[in-house]
């Protein structure tokens, strides 16, 4: 009873997460494999958009670099929002405002698949938008570790919880695939020499790379 | 073929399980650091210097990185910034391995070589062995990404066999298919969407 219970959520936990372990697989790859072609980026498309925003928040002098940042942050979601897109941005250097022209204010936006280098001109109540996506390959490195909010995107959002759930039934994979070849008569042997042997040089290999270097 | 297959999904597992489960332990106190002690409990940097005395070599930061690894027996991959990216005043590159980082700098008008250490707390050591990646740090180092291919690859072999495994053993499919579509609509979906939404 317990055996089938088990056996049934290891084969119907994998089939739930078959979409991620090859996410998972394919992103792992790619990180020891950069090649050329997973690299791809569209070229960068120019396209303008009215928008409403009577002002953002700005930079004073007494500002710590933190709080910068924090400015600068609040700032490019607001022109985010105002352009109806979601995802997160770069507040850093990626995001200034003129010294020249105190109307006009570049921000940068990222999310997995594409970039937006966006420049605000709060007088004329347009932004120009310069935007370039990246590849397939590039989203699927981007949805290995993607967990929390992103930002106005409920649907990408529940892909961290994907994540979280597939964690969990990988790591329920492993300990009941272990059990239930325990619950087997034959394979035995060949198995506990195998399990044994690869576990031992696994952890080995990871404290001496970790102590040792 | 269904034994085979079945032989293939069992002892890769068994082989590669316990850096599998490395991977997905530690993707998940990466995910939620905070909850694994976040950045305390971290000992403070230690710092040394040294003598470059007696080098005669050339100053780029690639042979001097070289040099300072094998002369000061500093353990770990170097990781030397381009020329392009390197300070102005000094030469700057970090030689790392899970759980340390030992940032180098040496004066580019100057003889001193100060190694700055910094240690990790457990959860760190276990962010950095799982972004442990690429070729080209030593025979320990390959040998960890060697396991780090296998078991990216075994990912995909342990889905499509698990796949084929369930096809030929189940009596009622109806719930299997209904696992396997959502889970392959909801990724290629997820895909597609930010591939293409603005």
């Amino acid at each position: 009873m317990l055996r089938k219970l088990i056996l049934n959520l290891h084969i119907y936990g994998g089939l739930l997460c078959f979409g991620y372990l090859i996410v998972f697989g394919l992103s792992s790859l790619n990180f020891n494999h950069p090649l050329p072609f997973t690299r791809v980026r569209s070229e960068p498309v120019r396209w303008e958009r009215k928008i409403e925003l009577a002002d953002l928040p700005r930079l004073t002098p007494d500002l710590t670099g933190q709080q910068r940042d924090a400015v600068k942050a609040e700032a490019n979601h607001a022109v985010r929002r105002s352009l109806g897109l979601f995802g997160h941005q770069r507040p850093w250097r990626e995001s200034w405002w003129s010294d020249k022209d105190s109307n006009h204010y570049h921000a940068s936006l990222v999310r997995p698949g594409v970039e937006y280098e966006v420049d605000v001109h709060l007088d004329r109540k347009l932004a120009v938008v310069t935007e370039t996506r990246t590849s397939a390959w590039q989203v699927v490195g981007a949805l290995h570790g993607l967990h929390g909010d992103m930002p106005d995107s409920p649907f990408v959002t529940t892909w961290g919880w994907y994540t979280e759930l597939c964690t969990f039934a990988v790591l329920f994979a492993g300990a009941s695939g272990v059990y239930l070849w325990t619950r087997r008569k034959n394979e035995r042997r060949a198995g506990y020499v195998l399990l044994g042997g690869a576990a031992a040089f696994s952890i080995a290999l990871m404290l001496y790379l970790t102590l040792h270097g | 073929m269904f034994t085979v297959i079945r032989k293939i999904h069992l002892y890769s597992g068994l082989v590669i399980l316990v850096f599998l489960m490395m991977y997905f332990v530690s993707g998940y106190v990466m995910i939620h650091r905070p909850w694994f002690g976040g950045q305390s409990g971290k000992p403070p940097p230690g710092v040394r210097t040294e003598s470059l005395a007696g080098y005669t070599g050339p100053r780029e930061p690639e042979a001097l990185a070289a040099y300072v690894v094998e002369r000061f027996q500093l353990h770990g991959r170097a990781n030397v910034p381009p020329p392009a990216r390197q300070p102005q005043k000094s030469i700057r590159f970090n030689v790392v391995r899970p759980g340390t980082i030992q940032q180098v700098d040496i004066p580019r008008d100057g003889d001193t070589v100060t190694v700055t250490t910094t240690r990790e707390n457990l959860a760190g050591v276990l962010v950095q062995l799982h972004r442990v990646h690429g070729y080209g740090g030593g025979w320990v180092w390959n040998t960890f990404v060697f396991f780090n291919d296998v078991a990216s690859a075994s990912c995909i072999l342990f889905a499509l066999s698990g796949v084929y495994l369930w096809w030929k053993t189940a009596k009622r499919r109806i719930w299997g298919m209904l696992c396997l579509a959502a889970s392959c609509a909801y990724t290629i979906g997820t895909i597609l969407y930010l591939m293409h939404a603005r």
